[in-house]
């Protein structure tokens, strides 16, 4: 027997001896298992991080696909939504618009109104008419009054079978009796436009010594009977005397705001408040068995 | 038939013109197509019809808003005729010739306007800084609203000259 063949023969029996120790469990050598986990682990943590990262690469270029998708999807939906809110914010708009017209038309009682919507504006250089969608068909007669929640708009101009053209209370060519609502001064005036502008209007032909003062509000005064009283018109801005000095007159600030009118009610039938106390008496007397007059 | 084309244009530029707010509603600039229309018409008819054009169109538009009759007509009238009379002597197949005469014809409608309030008012106090303000806002839109105007135009032009050449 070679020495070779005795080495092997010792070799195969002390991995044999190793072997059934190990299956017993009485040696497990530690030492040798410290090493080569002392030596593998760094190797093998790092192969599990390049594993991980390059999980994570496939992740992100599978969820960037899977984004691309969710970003289109959303944008969609964004678009969707910003028509939406466009809309209801532009239904909001005309739910607090009509819901004010709504409330002017319960609290002044005293008028009868009918509701229009402005169908064109801005037709020349001038702008102050505008057209509404009713007309001579559904009662509207030429220069009664238009007005909005926040007080007097202008007066029928011309009347169509289904439109009208209303002449804005800023025209040069629109005067209506003006009065300060102020119970101790009750001056009253002219009011007309001055420029077509949304700006600013006049009121004229006060006594110099008139008691109108900055701040006064201005309401119709109803004196020529075309007009109810009591609508609305603006505040004055700026008083002064005429160029002879004989006649004050006043800038007014309308409270309409022309810019942005939509919709109108034309006043087709009304009763002034001093009519009002008249035929509340007469409802007292015809109470109290007494003669109407 | 298509003598139709430019007087149903020009209704519906009036359309578009008077229901502008509702299209774009919150702010108070509305582009004036006639104006811009007119100008476009002269520019490549001449000046006499140039400014039987203007007149017809402020003849629309002083009927639809009589507070002082006749001032569409004059002014339209006199735009027409004026660019018109540079038919003969401005390259007019470029929109940059266009852009000028429109900025001119708006800023010539603002001053006339302008006249007009100064003599019905007797005074430029209370609406002069508004007025200044509306003429560039005016002046502005204008312009901006020219380009695509041009190119409308152009296109129904072109699409009339090859029609009546056949």
């Amino acid at each position: 027997m070679s020495k070779k063949s005795v080495l092997a023969v010792i070799a195969v029996a002390i991995a044999f001896l190793l072997l059934a120790l190990a299956i017993q469990g009485r040696a497990r050598l530690p030492w040798l298992d410290r090493a080569i986990v002392a030596i593998a682990a760094p190797v093998n943590e790092k192969l599990v991080a390049v594993s991980n990262n390059a999980d994570s690469i496939r992740n992100f270029f599978a969820a960037l696909t899977t984004m691309q998708e969710e970003n289109k999807k959303l944008k969609s939906e964004v678009e969707t939504l910003r028509y939406a809110n466009i809309q209801m914010a532009e239904i909001w708009a005309e739910n607090q618009r009509l819901s004010n017209l709504l409330q002017y038309k319960n609290e002044a009682k005293n008028l009868k109104l009918q509701t229009a919507k402005v169908i064109g504006k801005n037709i020349g250089d001038i702008k102050d008419t505008v057209l509404i969608n009713i007309g001579s068909n559904a009662g509207i007669r030429e220069n009664m009054a238009v007005v909005n929640a926040s007080g007097l708009v202008g007066i029928i101009d011309e009347t169509y079978p289904d439109a009208s053209r209303v002449l804005l209370i800023t025209s040069p060519r629109c005067k209506a009796g003006g009065i300060v609502m102020r119970a101790n001064s009750r001056v009253v005036g002219v009011v007309n436009g001055l420029a077509g502008g949304d700006a600013v209007l006049q009121m004229s032909n006060m006594a110099r010594d008139a008691d109108i003062v900055e701040g006064d509000i201005i309401v119709t005064s109803g004196f020529g009977g075309n007009h109810p009283s009591g609508l609305v018109i603006g505040t004055v801005s700026e008083v002064s005397l005429n160029v002879g000095g004989l006649l004050k007159h006043a800038k007014i600030v309308p409270t309409v705001d022309f810019g942005r009118l939509e919709e109108v009610m034309v006043v087709t039938d009304y009763q002034n408040p001093s009519n009002l106390i008249k035929s509340d008496k007469d409802a007292n007397k015809q109470q109290s068995g007494g003669p109407v007059k | 038939m298509s003598g139709l084309i430019w007087p149903v244009f020009l209704l519906l530029l009036l359309s578009l013109q008077t229901s502008w707010f509702a299209l774009f509603p919150g702010n108070n600039l509305t582009p004036d197509f006639l104006l811009l229309f007119v100008v476009f018409h002269a520019m490549f008819s001449g000046s006499n019809k140039g400014a039987l054009f203007g007149a017809m169109v402020g003849l629309v538009q002083d009927v639809l808003a009589p507070t002082t009759f006749g001032f569409h007509i004059v002014t339209r009238a006199l735009v027409g005729f004026f660019i018109g009379e540079t038919k003969e002597r401005v390259f007019k197949d470029n929109a940059q010739g266009y852009f000028v005469f429109v900025g001119v014809a708006s800023l010539f409608v603002k001053i006339s306007h302008f006249i007009l309030l100064v003599i019905v008012t007797a005074s430029v106090s209370g609406w002069i800084l508004d007025y200044f303000i509306g003429t560039i806002f005016y002046l502005f839109v204008n312009l901006i609203v020219s380009l695509p105007m041009w190119l409308v135009l152009q296109k129904i032009g072109t699409w009339l000259e090859k029609r009546d050449s056949y």
